[in-house]
Formats: structure tokens, sequence, C-alpha cells
């Protein structure tokens, strides 16, 4: 195998797929880049058995077709580190060499038979969604997913694909997160799957990558594929079942609240340097048009602030832990938010406000309360 | 004939000596004592011991104290003969070793005994031999103030006695532990114990009672010993005990003294068990040597004419004052310095435990104040003067030309990537945590720290009853099957589960619905916790006053973080200071041990920098 490439494009393909090289594992295989060059395109394939990526570049002049598994830390390091020009490189008798300008890099390779067998290649059209709006959803979804290990389920993020939109939800049995988007795509079919959210993680790079490109859907039986531009991701299905959220999102929450969402966070970080460092609650306060913070530490430290807040119901407390508050605001990108409560029991529902002042019900976040500590 | 019963008879003095010469004279250890407290007595400053064959065949005990007067030489050897106490009202106050006057007159009635004695006061010394109580010879005889006595064919006349001896390295054992433990209550004496030409034991006077104890036990002992002392109701206690990270096998090196005197106390032990008994693991003991003074009349020695047993007038109060005066003195002050710190043992111009002495802390200030200046943080930079030795002051000079040159990395001024200073938590194996502290390393089991921090927090919430601690809300309340035996459990235990921040509802039959959990856990395994709760409180066998320990440790121990659970920096340095916070960071509710400590003497002995 034989070839010349420019600097960029080569780092451009290599920093995109190096992202799922796994750097531990226990099969070497792994830890290289197949690299394919045939009749007029570069081909790059990288696996960790979850997650599957291959992109492909035309910019190249291919001197000599054939195949070759690189170890990916090296030869990644080594072209970021090149200056822009043409790089030669040459894969022969199991090694590798690469050359740019008077720089050379030699090495020996693995034997690219070795490497995993890909999930079939994808033919036809998938759904198409934009890129962005996807990357949104994830990223206003992935923090309230569990850690549990016992409960794999919920350690994905579960997609409700129907003919009219997407919805993706996360949670760890403590809070939760609703997230859904209209697309107008060619698709009459209902399905819902659990997604696992590393491959979720790059998503957002494949589509970084691919521009304005809309990204194409693919719903297969265990795993989920995307395609942009040159570049398609598959990723695995986590096995279910999601438990059934729709029966825990309160109907009748009727104490609402309004209020500025960079203050409140700002508020909440103040008082929380005081919180209990196992417990992490803090307490909020509410009266007419006005919240309180506080937060008591085990060491007997107290800090305490009040904001401003549209509120008209009865004076109650209420408890949270101040993390899971602060992760829900940090990732809602709106100027105001509401806070619609019930009772120190129940579940909060915080939602976004748009730009007319009316509730954004596209992000729908819950959480549930610390009960306050008698004391 | 018929058998005539015999008649009654009164014992002769040399029968009756031998009866009690069984009670004193046990085995020749006993022997060593009665003499050595004897030469105590006198006001003896240097005392030497030599015995054969385990004091079996020869016990000499010479001393340099005040002597007996050649008239008073007989009467030594005579039973109840004393000049410690003159009637029985003085046996309540006596101070002295001595009081009972039997000692000699027992060891001479089952020994071949003689005495060389002079008195200050007289020009010439007199020597007395008996050969089993009955006197030999008597005459004048050269000798420098102070007292010999030699014992020699022990037991001689009593040959069942003799054979229950045991092996003559089991009596040298013995005698070598009588000296030592007269050595530690007597620090200000000059102690030699020879065995033949052999020298076990050779103490100089010592100024206190740690230096003896690092001469008798060794600087590696000496350096995890601390020092504790209480004083209440007119009853002090001081002496010295090892930190929980230092245990033995059993309590061999547990010494304890009542007003200077050997004793041997069950009670007292048990409160040195209970000082320890949450610090170390079972089967472990520290060692400890306490000094207890109380006033004459609080303490009965008469009990045992050998005095080891005491008996406390007021036990309870003196076993609650060693206790307190233990756990008070033993365990905080050592936790501050195992505190993780990234500053480095030189920073805080703090010589490195065990450095300064060869050092000389002025050279050692003079180093943490120049790596000061240069190194903001002086922790990586530290290892380059290590191995100065003293005197080499020009070194000094030639590197703080260097500063320039300094890697920048090394220089980490403020602004730089800070992770490289302030991230000092490794994660090992997922199961360890390490750091550094003030002098050294520590490595810290994750699992056995969060289980004594939970416990803690369990502890104090049931302590002040009622106060509930938070609950997080479960989105989706599990629902959970109990067996007979779990639900028994949970029965009986609800009102306590709920104040640990458990929201629990029976749900018909054999099952309940969890609706919170403690806000503190950081995973309850979908319910597995709470079930494994109930398993262990569930056992039949369950005294009704551990119950509430026994809730405490099962769900500290199923809900902490197991070995192999991977945790983020912000979580280790959270666990670390939670640990610290409470007042027991050495070991888990089980006694085993939370941390381990490495200090950098010892690496600098693993890596040859010093020896």
């Amino acid at each position: 195998m034989k070839f010349e490439i420019q600097q960029e494009a080569l780092q451009k393909a290599l920093d995109l797929v190096a992202g799922v090289v796994p750097s531990k594992t226990t099969l070497p295989i792994l830890r290289s880049i197949l690299v394919e060059a045939e009749a007029s395109a570069l081909r790059f394939s990288v696996t960790n058995l979850d997650i599957s990526m291959v992109t492909v570049t035309g910019d190249v002049e291919i001197a000599e077709p054939g195949k070759a598994a690189v170890l990916a830390e090296k030869l990644t390091n080594f072209v970021r580190s090149l200056a822009p020009g043409s790089v030669q490189v040459t894969v022969t008798g199991g090694r590798l060499f690469i050359r740019a300008g008077k720089a050379a890099l030699e090495e020996s390779c693995l034997n690219p038979d070795e490497f995993p067998a890909f999930p079939s290649v994808i033919e036809g059209d998938g759904l198409a969604a934009s890129g962005d709006a996807l990357t949104a959803m994830i990223g206003e979804t992935i923090y309230s997913v569990s850690r549990d290990e016992t409960r794999p389920a919920l350690m994905g993020i579960l997609w409700e694909v129907s003919p009219e939109g997407l919805t993706m939800v996360a949670t760890d049995a403590h809070r939760l997160a609703r997230s859904r988007r209209k697309f107008e795509w060619d698709n009459d079919e209902t399905r819902s799957m659990i997604v696992d959210t590393a491959g979720l993680r790059q998503l957002s790079r494949v589509v970084a990558q691919a521009g304005e490109t809309p990204v194409e859907i693919f719903l297969g039986q265990t795993q989920l594929s995307f395609r942009a531009g040159p570049t398609v991701l598959h990723t695995r299905l986590l096995e279910g079942p999601f438990p059934d959220y729709n029966a825990v999102i309160p109907k009748g929450n009727d104490r609402i609240v309004t209020v500025d969402r960079e203050t409140l966070a700002q508020a909440i970080r103040r008082v929380s340097i005081t919180a209990d460092r196992i417990t992490s609650q803090i307490r909020l306060g509410l009266e007419k048009d006005r919240l309180e913070l506080s937060a008591k530490g085990s060491d007997g430290s107290r800090a305490e602030d009040e904001v401003t807040v549209g509120y008209r119901g009865k004076a109650m407390e209420i408890g949270f832990n101040y993390t899971y508050l602060i992760d829900i605001l940090k990732n809602m990108r709106v100027d105001a938010v509401q806070l619609s409560l019930r009772d120190p029991q129940s579940a909060a529902l915080i939602t976004p406000i748009g730009e007319d002042g009316a509730v954004d019900d596209s992000l729908l976040c819950l959480l549930m309360p610390l009960r306050l500590a008698s004391d | 004939m018929p058998d005539l019963p015999a008649p009654i008879r009164v014992l002769d003095d040399a029968t009756i000596d031998r009866i009690a010469a069984g009670e004193v004279v046990e085995r020749p250890a006993s022997i060593v004592k009665e003499l050595c407290e004897n030469a105590l007595d006198a006001g003896a400053t240097s005392i030497s011991v030599n015995v054969l064959e385990g004091g079996l065949t020869r016990i000499v005990v010479e001393d340099d104290g005040h002597g007996i007067p050649f008239r008073e030489l007989p009467l030594a050897f005579e039973r109840h003969a004393t000049s410690k106490i003159a009637s029985a009202a003085d046996i309540r106050r006596v101070g002295s070793f001595g009081f009972r006057g039997e000692a000699l007159a027992a060891i001479a009635s089952v020994s071949r005994t003689r005495m060389v004695t002079r008195c200050s006061s007289e020009p010439v010394g007199g020597l007395i031999e008996l050969d089993g109580s009955a006197i030999q010879r008597r005459e004048p005889a050269p000798r420098n103030r102070g007292t010999t006595v030699t014992v020699e064919d022990l037991f001689y006349n009593t040959p069942a006695r003799r054979k229950f001896m045991k092996t003559a390295q089991a009596e040298k054992r013995s005698i070598v532990r009588t000296v030592t433990v007269l050595s530690l209550a007597h620090w200000d004496v000059r102690w030699q114990l020879r065995e033949g030409d052999q020298v076990l034991l050779d103490l100089m006077p010592a100024g206190s009672l740690p230096v003896r104890v690092r001469d008798v036990f060794g600087a590696a002992l000496a350096e995890h010993l601390t020092r504790f002392e209480k004083e209440s109701g007119g009853f002090s206690v001081a002496g010295l005990a090892s930190r929980p990270t230092w245990t033995r096998g059993n309590r061999e090196q547990q010494f304890l003294f009542v007003n200077r005197r050997p004793v041997e106390s069950a009670s007292l032990s048990q409160a040195i068990a209970q000082a320890y008994r949450e610090a170390v693991p079972p089967g472990k003991h520290p060692v400890v040597v306490a000094f207890l003074q109380l006033p004459a009349g609080e303490v009965d020695v008469n009990v045992h004419p050998a005095k080891t047993e005491v008996r406390l007038l007021l036990e309870r109060q003196v076993f609650g004052l060693l206790k307190s005066a233990l756990q008070e003195g033993l365990d905080l002050r050592h936790a501050e310095s195992l505190r993780p710190t990234t500053e480095s043992a030189l920073d805080a111009g703090a010589p490195v435990p065990g450095f300064a002495g060869q050092q000389g802390g002025r050279l050692a200030e003079a180093e943490a104040d120049f790596l000061r200046r240069h190194f903001q943080r002086g922790g990586s930079a530290g290892y380059e003067h290590r191995g100065v030795p003293a005197g080499q002051n020009e070194l000094f000079d030639v590197a703080a030309t260097r500063p320039a040159e300094a890697p920048a990395a090394l220089a980490s001024p403020a602004g730089e990537d800070p992770t490289l200073y302030s991230a000092p938590f490794w994660q090992l194996h997922r199961t360890y945590i390490v750091t550094q502290i003030r002098g050294g390393l520590v490595i810290i089991d994750q699992h056995n720290s969060h289980e004594r921090i939970l416990y803690n927090q369990a502890r104090q919430a049931l302590a002040a009853g009622g106060r509930t601690l938070p609950t997080q809300q479960l989105l989706f309340p599990a629902h959970l099957d109990l067996s007979p035996n779990q639900l028994q459990a949970f029965q009986q235990h609800r009102a306590r589960l709920e104040t640990l921040g458990f929201l629990v509802q029976p749900f018909g039959g054999q099952s309940v619905l969890v609706q919170g959990i403690p806000a503190s856990l950081k995973n309850w395994n979908d319910g597995r916790l709470l079930l494994d709760v109930l398993d262990d409180l569930g056992r039949e066998d369950d005294p009704e006053n551990e119950q509430q320990t026994d809730l405490l440790a099962s769900f500290a121990c199923h809900g902490a973080v197991r070995a192999g659970e991977p945790l983020t920096v912000p979580e280790m340095q959270n666990l670390v200071d939670q640990l610290f916070a409470t007042d027991q960071p050495l070991a888990c509710p089980h006694g085993r041990p939370t941390l381990i400590n490495f200090t950098l003497a010892e690496l600098e002995k693993r890596f040859g920098r010093r020896q």
C-alpha cells in the first residue's frame, strides 16, 4: 500500500476516529486503525466492539492499493505534530513508513486480517435529522444518565422514534430529563430503544465534522447507525426495559415559580459552599415573589441567599441535592426557567421559558426532592 | 493396731516458711522480683541481676542501696520481719514495695542463700549464709555500700516443686519480663541483666520514660508511641501508648503500674481494650505503658503475696480515667498529621520526622526556606536536596543561581495548570486512594473509610434521637419482597431505618415499598442494600442491646462504596475530608484499618538515602 495525502486531510480523519480507539483493551488489534486504500479513496475504520466508526476521504493519491492495521497512538501523534504539506505513506513487509519533508516515522503494523468484522455496510437512506438538533438533545439529557451498573438500562438514553419526531429520556432514579423535537422525516414507524451514551458522545464529533449536512439515522435491531457526510458511526443498543417514565411525570404541580436561570444558578453555587458534603442538600424556602436558599454544613457552617422570583402560591420549603439542580440549570440554554412544585415530598418539574414568555415543552426536567432533615 | 489419726501439731517455723514460700516464691522470676524490689526500697540507683539456667541454679542480685546493719542480719531472714511497716495500720498507706516481711524468709527456706551487705553507717559489711532457713555462717565481710543476695539450688529441699518448674528457657523469659517491667517503672535506675556472661539487658539511667521505652523496645516502636495523661478526682494516669497503626498479637507489651508497682488487672486491661476497640482489629493489642497514681489508701495490694494483682477500691473511676486518657491522648493528634496535604514536609519548615536529628534543625530550615523561595510548592523539587550532608552549604549557593533555568513545571507559578499540583489523589486498582501527607504518604482503603463515615453519621443520627437524616426521594419507588425473617427485622427496626433516611412502607403481605433512601448513599443496588441489612438483622441470636450497633454496622458496610468502584478526584477528596472529620478516622467500625501510612523516613530508608 502506498499513497500521498495532505497533512490536514490526514489529521482530520485520524482525529475523528481516534476517539473510539480504546486506551485499555485486552485485544491489541483494537488499538489499531484499519487503513484501506482503494481505487481513489482512503478508508479509516476503528472499533471498540461497542462503537465502530468508518470515515472516508477522497483527497488522496493512491499509488498502490492495499490495507494495513496501524497502531493509533503513534500514528495520530506523529501526524498531528507535522507541519501542513504533503505526506507519503507506505506499508511494506508489515512495516509502516511515513515521510513528510525530512521528518519520518517507521513503525510495525498488526495483521489487518485480525481486525474485527464490521457491522454490515449501510444501504439506502436513513431518517434525516439536523445534526445540531441531535447534539443539543443529547446534551440536554446525557447528564441525567445513571452510573449505577446494577441497572444497565438506566446507563443509556431512551430514544423514542415516531413519525412526528424524536424523544430522548435519561434518568438515574433521582432525576429525569426529557428532550423532544419534531422532525419532518420519512418515517411511519414508532420504535423505542436504549442507546449507549459512549456512542452518542462520538456523534457530536461526527456532526461537527460534517457541518450542515443532515445526519441520517438507521434503526437496527441491536445497533443504531448514523451517517453524516463521509462518516458512518455504529453504536450498540442496551437491553431494556426502561422504566415507564410517563407515569412518574407529575401532572398536578400547581405551585409555579418563574426565575432568572443565571441568577438562580449563582445563588445555588453561593450557598452550596457550606452544603453537607455527603448529602449535598440545600433548602429552598418559597414565599410570595421570594426564594430563600440556605445550606448547612455538618461542621456548623451555614450560608444563605435570596432571589426575587415570580411566585403566588403558599409559602413552602423543599430540599434538593444542589448538584442535580446545577446540572439542570447548566444545560438549559435560556434566560428564564419555570419551577413547578406540589409539596416537599413530590417531584419538582423544571422547564425552560421561551423568548415569547411561554413554557417551552421541548425540554422537561424532573427532580426528586431530598426530604429535609427534621432538626 | 487400729489406725489412729495423726495428732494435731503446731508446725515448726521451717515448715511454715516452706509453705508460705509456695505463695511468694512461685518461680525464679518471683525471686528476682522480690530481690529487686528490696533493692529499690533500699534506694538503689544501680541494680544488677545475674542468673544461671533460668535462675534455677543461681540468682545473684546486686545493688548499691543502703544495706542492712550487721546486727540486724539474722532478723532479715525471720518471717514477718520487716523494716517497712510497724503495725497493721501502716499497711493501708504503704508506699514501699515490700512490707509483709516474708520474702527473704521464704526464699531462704527453699534454697541456699547468701547475703553480703554493708550499711553506709558501718565500717565493714557482713555476710550471712543460710541453708533452707538454717543459718550456716554469719561473719563480718568486706563490701562497698549495698547488698548482694545470692540464691542457689532453688527448691533443692522441695523436689516436688522443682519438678513443676518449666524449662530454663521459659524461666529466663519470665525473668527478662520481670526485669523489663521494673526497669520501665524505674527508668532513673541503671539495670543490668545477665545470664552467665551473656548480657540480656543493659539499661543506663534514663531521664524520662520515653527514653527508657526507646532503650528497651527500640526506636521503631518509639516512633509510634504517643504520650497521654489525665487527672481526675485525686487520681492521675500518664504514660505512652502506641497508635492504632502499631499493634501486637498479644498483650505482652502492655504494662500497668499502680503507684509505680507493676500490676496485673483484668479490669484495667479491659479499659485499654475498650479505648482501642474501634481502632484496632480484633485480636490485635496496642502497646501501652501506663502509670496510675492513686492515694495509697485507694489500692489494696495485699490480695496476693506476689502483689501483682491489685484491688482498686474505686475501680470504676480508675477504669474510666485510663480509658478516656487513652482515647483523648492517642488518636486525634495522630490523625491530624495524616491529613492529606499538597505541602511537602519541607514546605512548612517542619523537619521531616526522624530527619532533623541527623541533619540538624537549622539546616533543615534553611533548606525549606530555600525551597520556598525558589520553588513555590517545593513538593517535587524537594528530592534534590534530601541527601545533602551537613556542612555543604555552598551547594545552596550554586543552586540558588539556577531558578532561571528551573523547569517551568517545577516553578508552577499561580495560573499555570493547577492540576499538576492540586490533584493529590490517585485511585489504585479502583480500591485504594493514595495521597500525600505531611511527612509521607497514605494509602486509604475506600470501602473501610466510607464505612466509617456512614457508621458515624448514622450513629450520630440515632444518638440524637429523632433527628432524621436527609432522604433522597426515589423517582421509581422500589417494590421489595421480604422473607419472613426480613419482614420481622423490618418491623423491629422500622423507626431506626427511618431515622437513617429510609422511607419504607408496608405494601401488603410480605412486601414493602421503598420511596426514599438515605441521601448519603452512593447507590443502593436497587434495593439489595436494604435486603442485606435486614438479613443481617434477622439473626435470632441478636440481643436487644446490640441491635442498634448491628444495624449501624450493617448499614455502613452494605452502603459503603465497594472495592472496584471507580471514584473521581472530587469524590476521593470528599471521602478523605469526611473521613478525617470523624472522631475515629483510623479504623472502620469493625476495627480494620482505613489507611496505611508511609513516612518519608521509611521511603528514604528503602531507597538507601539513609541508614
